[in-house]
């Protein structure tokens, strides 16, 4: 009798285990999260409207913010579960996505590193002219 | 295996045959009791086929269990069905008349030869009733069987198909490159550590902190994990298999019991032939033998030469 009620409970624990690791209401939750973020870090290098320290002071807010975010994805089993077009696109560019690990191989922080990665270097601004396109 | 069953089913028409044949004239007191066993026979094969219901499933649930566990799983449901238990009933069944036949034939055996026809007949009729049951028993078993064997199957293709989808292409990519990815990651977690302390946090954000204090716990948890007997690999012979040769194996194993079902048919069929022997021995023994009352039989008719100094 005990080793049925035991058997019972250790199924019904194992199943539990089992279950809670599958349920999750969004697999991409942290890919997403970080998108989001490295959107605003965008948003904020080209942000017009505040003066250079106001920049700086939140770009490095955000890189700090990047940091976890970016640890976080990594570290996440759930994405490799769901095979989105975006986490494929995620890990296929890397030094685009993790932008805060990726500049860090270099030496650059977010900004630079997102810069090149879009090809705006010092000189391409510096034989930029203005005009209408 | 067919033509074990037929054979077996062959004999039991025989017994039956001689049996009534033997009875009906003779032992009318046997001949109740063989009707009341023969009548209890059919109706416990009519509850029996009402009440075997079993029908295990290759569900999700089963699935996600460790291999060693779901044979376990699969066993615990058959011990809890309607068909388990009618086996069980079967086999009560079976234990009551064994008893029976045994103590009918420590009588007879002490009786001297001639005597206590009505008893040995009763034991030819007690076997057949038994070899009834056997058949019922072994029936059930083979339904059993016949389940868990295709249960294994599917379980077996389930694994497969999921195996099929872990190696597809697409997600071993993908794994790859978040492995590459966690690499590159590590090889400048501390650098960038560092990059945001000279940046004027002069602490870890509070997701750096608690991470670094669960993945301690995390390791700590993990080496329990290994080494706890119940999460150990499933081993054949002591040696660690996977799911799907765990699987494999319960399949080889169905197949040798299904191997000694056949056997123990085959045994039963040789049984219901002794026994079909036995009542045609004993219905020649009863016919034959001088009356009690002192008639004439075939044996004792009159001859001409015995009646000559009849007339002398």
């Amino acid at each position: 009798m005990l080793t049925k009620k035991l058997n019972k409970s250790a199924l019904s624990i194992c199943l539990f285990v089992v279950c809670s690791q599958t349920i999750a209401a969004d697999n991409l939750f942290t890919l997403k999260n970080l998108e989001r973020e490295r959107a605003a870090l965008i948003a904020d290098i080209l942000d017009t409207q505040s003066s250079a320290e106001q920049r700086q002071n939140k770009l490095k807010l955000k890189q700090r913010q990047l940091v976890d975010m970016e640890r976080m994805v990594l570290r996440d089993e759930r994405l490799l579960a769901s095979p989105s077009r975006l986490v494929k696109q995620a890990f296929d560019d890397y030094d685009l996505t993790f932008l805060v690990h990726a500049g860090a191989e270099k030496n650059r922080s977010a900004t630079e590193q997102w810069l090149e990665q879009v090809n705006v270097t010092n000189l391409s601004i510096m034989t930029s002219k203005a005009g209408y396109r | 295996m067919k033509s074990i069953k037929k054979n077996v089913d062959m004999n039991k028409a025989a017994r039956r045959f001689i049996i009534n044949g033997m009875t009906r004239p003779l032992l009318s007191v046997s001949v109740a009791i063989a009707l009341g066993l023969s009548n209890l026979a059919e109706a416990s094969t009519q509850d029996v086929e009402m009440q075997s219901n079993w029908q295990p499933v290759a569900s999700e649930s089963l699935m996600k269990l460790p291999a060693n566990l779901i044979e376990k799983r699969i066993q615990q449901d058959f011990e809890m069905s309607p068909m388990a238990q009618a086996l069980l009933a079967v086999e009560q069944q079976v234990v009551g008349q064994s008893e029976q036949i045994r103590s009918l034939q420590s009588l007879i055996k002490e009786a001297a030869k001639g005597d206590l026809v009505e008893e040995r007949v009763s034991l030819v009729q007690l076997k057949s009733s038994y070899l009834d049951l056997m058949q019922q028993s072994q029936a059930l078993r083979q339904e059993a069987l016949d389940k868990k064997q295709s249960l294994y199957q599917d379980v077996l293709s389930q694994m497969l198909l999921q195996s099929g989808k872990a190696n597809n292409k697409e997600f071993v990519r993908l794994q790859q490159q978040q492995e590459k990815a966690r690499q590159r990651m590590q090889s400048v977690i501390d650098q960038v550590d560092k990059t945001i302390m000279h940046e004027g946090y002069d602490k870890p954000s509070p997701y750096a902190d608690e991470f670094a204090v669960n993945l301690d716990k995390i390791e700590q948890l993990k080496a329990a994990i290994s080494q706890h007997k119940a999460s150990l690999a499933p081993t054949i012979d002591g040696v660690e298999v996977t799911a799907q040769e765990y699987v494999r194996q319960l399949l080889m194993q169905a197949s040798g019991e299904q191997s000694l079902l056949d056997q123990e048919s085959l045994m039963l069929s040789y049984m219901a032939k002794l026994v079909a022997l036995d009542a045609q021995a004993l219905e020649y023994e009863i016919a034959y033998q001088p009356q009690e009352d002192g008639s004439l039989t075939n044996a004792q008719m009159s001859k001409p030469a015995q009646s000559v100094d009849l007339f002398l």
